[in-house]
């Protein structure tokens, strides 16, 4: 065996075991770092404070746009958002918002840390629905995918008030002002058509006494 | 006639000598001295828009677990039956609350809300209970021995340092009482920043269980909501 091949082998063991230490290493990292960043991660989710109001009243068998709701990701992670109606606070007065009324669109499957979104909501009533003033809450919800075989798992809500209140419709599905505003017209019609017909006249006349005096 | 020349041409050079150093002087006075335009940033804090909740970290692992019986005694990190006891954290000796929970924005409040046990097969799972059921309440009481949880049943409570009162977690959301001291659920954070509660949790397991799995998930989420 010559210097030089065994040189060779020298160089060629060297490069095999810088190979596997590289390879053990890339195995080794991620075991020893991950559990540490998901130990630190957390999970957050934030909401605007103003209550979602509806602008004007509902009506039963309608369907409304209500102002959508502002959210943000608070947390260190994606999140999955999920939206629903619950009462947080039972001694909130106001009848309670049926879960099934309000639809939200545009839902993003995923929020990134830090990400905010508008998320529209539309208001649709039964046309049996009870009328009165109804109170209850928008509640966004934000979960991270677990790590795997992790035994308790945090979920983080935000929720904010979702007020409006639901008044009788006219026969017809005609808003009731609508009705007393088309009674008005016909009303003054009617009048009109009435003086002309009969030569029915009323005067008015001025008088300025403060002039004379 | 000369000399009138020199002291004309001395009299013009005291002048603008002294022009010159008049308008030296105003640059160096600046504008305030002068009353032209200069700038100043002022900054303004606004109250908060949002209200939000934070829980770091996002999942954690049950340990200290102690009771059971006999064979079914548990270990450092197994549920051992019939009541076995875990926790994350340690209200006892060397107290240690891992959770952080972080309210922020205007005055509000914190609910907490658990969920059914769920096996890794998704078969059947344990229910939320409570030792001291209040009429009305909507969780249900734990049938076992002295109010503690029967079959397929547990409960979750969160203890938090220098609090007195636990919060027993149901499906429905509940007041976080760690976050207020009077047993209420405010969350005043001061200057409308951040108000920080460290929290842990403590389960107490079935009498027994159906299901055969050996891994098991708990959630628990917190909400912060208005406080009206």
């Amino acid at each position: 065996m010559t210097c030089g091949s065994l040189a060779g082998r020298y160089i060629s063991g060297m490069r095999h075991l810088l190979r596997a230490t590289a390879v053990a290493g890339l195995l080794v990292c991620p075991a020893v770092f991950l559990p540490a960043l998901s130990a630190n991660a957390s999970v957050g989710i934030g909401i605007q404070a103003d209550p979602v109001r509806l602008a004007g009243n509902a009506h039963p068998g309608g369907t409304f746009t209500l102002p959508d709701v502002y959210v943000v990701n608070t947390g260190s992670q994606a999140e999955s958002i999920s939206v629903s109606v619950q009462r947080m606070n039972a001694a909130k007065s106001g009848l309670n918002v049926p879960g099934s009324w309000i639809q939200a669109s545009s839902v993003p499957a995923q929020l990134a840390p830090g990400q905010a979104v508008r998320i529209p909501l539309r208001l649709v009533t039964p046309g049996d629905a009870r009328l009165g003033r109804y109170a209850s809450d928008i509640v966004v919800t934000g979960t991270v995918q677990p790590d795997a075989g992790s035994p308790v798992r945090f979920s983080a809500a935000a929720a904010t008030g979702l007020e409006f209140s639901l008044v009788a419709s006219a026969p017809g599905g005609y808003p009731l002002w609508k009705v007393w505003l088309v009674v008005a017209v016909l009303l003054g019609a009617a009048v009109t058509i009435f003086g002309r017909h009969t030569g029915l006249r009323i005067r008015i006349e001025r008088s300025n006494g403060g002039a004379r005096a | 006639m000369e000399a009138r020349v020199r002291n004309t041409l001395f009299v013009i050079a005291g002048v603008l000598v002294v022009l010159f150093l008049f308008s030296r002087h105003q640059t160096t006075a600046g504008p305030s001295a002068t009353g032209d335009g200069g700038t100043t940033t002022g900054h303004l804090s606004v109250v908060p828009t949002v209200r939000s909740v934070t829980v770091s970290p996002g999942d954690v692992t049950f340990g200290n677990c102690t009771g059971g019986d006999g064979a079914t005694d548990s270990t450092q990190h197994a549920l051992g039956y019939p009541n076995g006891e875990c926790s994350v954290g340690n209200p006892g000796v060397n107290p240690s609350y891992p959770i952080t929970v972080s309210y922020t924005g205007i005055p509000g409040a914190v609910y907490v809300t658990g969920a059914n046990a769920v096996p890794a097969d998704n078969g059947t799972h344990w229910a939320l209970c409570t030792p001291n059921q209040q009429p009305g309440a909507s969780l249900p009481a734990c049938t076992g021995f002295r109010g503690q949880p029967g079959t397929d049943q547990y409960t979750l409570i969160t203890f938090a340092p220098g609090v007195a009162n636990s919060t027993v977690l149901g499906t429905a959301a509940a007041c976080d009482t760690e976050f207020d001291a009077g047993g209420g659920c405010v969350a005043s954070p001061p200057e409308f920043h951040t108000q920080v509660q460290h929290e842990g949790l403590l389960l107490v397991g079935p009498k027994s269980w159906d299901d055969h799995s050996t891994s098991w998930t708990v959630n628990v989420t917190w909400t912060a909501a208005s406080g009206s």
